[in-house]
């Protein structure tokens, strides 16, 4: 039986290879600056199309068009600020360690926490 | 987590070095190292994502058999993922770890090899198994420079933690209770019966103190209670607090027992290091006051130089 035959997983990253990837943003996601400098994201809400279904015969809000936000702290605005499609991770993280005289690890790790939360929300792409 | 590595870069003939401090042994390592784990009492440093040195240390009560815990190492227990060989201590080892008592061993797993030494301390009562991964080709003066650096004494009483970029010295009847590295965030707890103080560190300072301050900040990091007083602010840099917890009620002391609790905590702000630190110490009210002073003191930042990579002489 090769039918049902599990598709092996690739293999993971390694760090190396994860820090040189580049977060592009969405081309849907309109970032607004707020008065105290931050950014609030604001995206479209995107839900499952059985859920989408589910919410329309229930007689819920119609979700076409529906958005949500996402308010980012400073060091969140700057990095956002900083994802252009053509610096990588580790080119954030330098930039970032060097503006706020953090470890460049530490910084490392911050940044790639905070692109998987917006990668998981699908605020970003990384190529 | 991950973590810099801006630890008192010293030189050393053409390599920047760093000291580390952790589980009651220091070490100075090539600055490149970076911390990969940390354990309770056990510490793994890396390199481009690869081992270099790890240790795991304890303090022993009672007697120690050093051949015992050696000829245990050598037996592979079934399943075991590491195999230990035991070996005579190098001849270009020896005065290095001449003021220990020393064994020496080579070990293998599935993944990597290298060398090690099971060393125990007769006056501090301390062991430490200390493993050195060799890759391709093992830089023996290398190795031999770390293991010179090794000590698992504390220093006039004090042992040094010393990890990313604090630097901590710590009264040897503590132990450490909790810690937590987080991007950010750190944060270390020692207690010993029924004194316990937490070390902490934020960053960056300017970013976080552009929408509080240090009140607010310690405020919202739970470290002060319900009956702490307004702060002293002894500099527009710094914050600190003193009170005791009262007892509620004549059950609630029946229940304690003991005197109050004297809580101690200063928040200041490392300027040239852009963090935020803070030491609250937490006592039977016996005027534990001269070391919460010596704590502070002796709790620092190791500015980085600069963000990028660590520089390579």
């Amino acid at each position: 039986m090769t039918w049902f035959r599990k598709r092996p997983a690739p293999p993971p990253l390694t760090r190396e290879a994860a820090l040189a990837l580049k977060p592009v943003p969405h081309r849907e996601v309109r970032a607004a600056a707020q008065p105290s400098g931050d950014l609030l994201l604001v995206y479209p809400l995107r839900l499952p199309p059985w859920m989408a279904q589910l919410a329309q015969r229930l007689g819920g809000r119609q979700t076409v068009g529906a958005t949500r936000k996402l308010q980012l702290d400073e060091l969140g605005s700057r990095t956002w600020q900083l994802m252009d499609g053509y610096r990588s991770v580790r080119d954030i993280a330098q930039a970032l360690s060097t503006q706020y005289r953090l470890p460049q690890a530490e910084m490392e790790l911050a940044v790639s926490r905070f692109l998987r939360e917006l990668g998981r929300r699908g605020l970003i792409g990384l190529r | 987590m991950g973590g810099g590595s801006a630890r008192m870069p010293e030189t050393a003939g053409a390599e920047v070095e760093t000291t580390i401090g952790w589980a009651g042994v220091r070490l100075r390592v090539p600055h490149r190292w970076e911390v990969a784990w940390v354990g309770h009492d056990h510490l793994l440093l890396g390199e481009d994502g690869q081992p270099r040195v790890e240790f795991k240390s304890a303090r022993i009560t009672g007697a120690f058999r050093l051949d015992r815990h050696l000829r245990a190492l050598g037996r592979r227990p079934r399943g075991a993922a590491i195999a230990y060989q035991t070996m005579p201590v190098p001849a270009n080892w020896r005065p290095l770890v001449a003021s220990y008592r020393a064994g020496a061993f080579t070990w293998r797993s599935a993944r990597h090899a290298g060398r090690g030494l099971l060393l125990f301390c007769p006056c501090c009562q301390r062991a430490t198994l200390l493993q050195f991964y060799h890759h391709r080709d093992p830089d023996e003066r290398l190795v031999e420079r770390v293991l010179g650096s090794f000590a698992a004494h504390p220093a006039g009483g004090w042992n040094l933690v010393a990890l990313f970029d604090i630097r901590c010295e710590i009264p040897v009847r503590f132990d450490l209770g909790d810690f937590r590295f987080e991007p950010g965030s750190f944060r270390l707890t020692f207690h010993c019966r029924a004194t316990r103080f937490t070390f902490h560190r934020w960053g960056p300072a300017d970013a976080l103190l552009r929408r509080m301050d240090l009140p607010l900040l310690a405020a919202s990091a739970g470290l002060l209670g319900p009956e702490a007083p307004a702060p002293r602010r002894p500099s527009p840099e710094a914050a600190q607090w003193f009170w005791q917890d009262r007892a509620a009620g004549p059950l609630r002391a029946l229940w304690r027992r003991t005197s109050p609790t004297a809580h101690y905590l200063k928040v200041w702000r490392a300027a040239a290091a852009n963090r935020i630190l803070a030491v609250r110490l937490q006592a039977p009210a016996q005027g534990p006051e001269p070391l919460f002073e010596e704590l502070c003191q002796r709790y620092d930042v190791v500015p980085q130089t600069t963000g990028a990579s660590p520089p390579d002489a």
